[in-house]
């Protein structure tokens, strides 16, 4: 079973799907916008039946602590910019 | 125009047949609001979901979410009202579990139901005509998971009236501060 995943990712302004390699089921995490672009923002949420629902925004440089509540299929985030990225450090729900 | 200091150092031990131990520190980060004001609160959450109140908070930037029950988890998410339906939807599950089909002849809803043990059987029409089937009112999408006690940080990205949140199994008390954006 895959424990943690520690990952950045570009993340264009469509919803995208975070690789989280073989973690399925996240947990606590940490986020981080790391673009270098100080009016981008990233949204994290819950992608179903083809509408993102963010719930989450990392403005430039900020970073969020919480435990992701939905299967890992569903996380998604998206950029106002093509050019955005993420960082993020992702623990399996135990 | 005010700003916010806040610091985070975050160290995860993982116990299992083989221990992690990681670690990983965020940098403080200086937050500038938009808008003087913040709203904090304990509010009771029960198994049904429920907005969460948020004071006179206009748009909410920051937030502070802790779960104070040592037993169940909460569930922290947006509320989009309208039940999700797509526009010109021909079927329906209303809000006690019935489904509906709309007729493209008349544009009326019918219940429906499957009667017989196998796929062989015809639905049957179990009303005819109205009246109207009650929606529901809206779909809870739940993100966060905040689990006995724990707390988490976040900036959200949800309008105040959105945001809702639903207790697992029993109520439970949510401690929330909340900041303008």
């Amino acid at each position: 079973m895959a424990r943690l995943v520690r990952n950045t990712q570009p993340i264009p302004n469509t919803p995208t799907a975070l690789d989280m390699g073989d973690v399925i089921t996240p947990g606590m995490s940490i986020f981080a916008n790391m673009s270098t672009v100080d009016t981008d923002i990233i949204e994290v949420g819950n992608y179903t039946g083809g509408t993102f629902y963010p719930l989450v925004e990392l403005k430039y440089g900020e970073q969020a602590v919480f435990r992701v509540g939905i299967s890992g299929s569903l996380l998604y985030a998206q950029s106002n910019t093509a050019s955005g990225a993420i960082l993020f450090y992702i623990i399996y729900n135990d | 125009m005010s700003d916010i200091q806040y610091q985070f150092q975050s160290t995860v031990t993982i116990e299992g047949g083989t221990d992690v131990v990681d670690a990983y520190k965020l940098p403080s980060t200086s937050v500038e609001q938009s808008q003087v004001g913040l709203f904090r609160n304990v509010q009771a959450i029960g198994t049904t979901e429920e907005g969460i109140d948020t004071g006179s908070i206009g748009t909410i930037g920051l937030a502070v979410f802790r779960n104070l029950d040592a037993t169940n988890y909460v569930e922290v998410g947006t509320w989009e009202t309208g039940g999700g339906l797509p526009a010109n939807s021909q079927v329906l599950i209303d809000a006690t579990g019935v489904v509906w089909m709309k007729s493209v002849t008349n544009g009326l809803w019918y219940q429906v139901q499957m009667q017989g043990t196998d796929g062989s059987a015809a639905l049957a029409v179990g009303q005819t005509g109205g009246p109207e089937p009650v929606l529901p009112t809206g779909v809870f999408y739940p993100f966060l998971k905040l689990k006995p006690l724990e707390g988490v940080m976040c900036r959200l990205s949800v309008v105040a009236s959105s945001l809702y949140a639903r207790a697992n199994t029993a109520q439970v008390e949510l401690f929330c501060l909340l900041y303008e954006n």
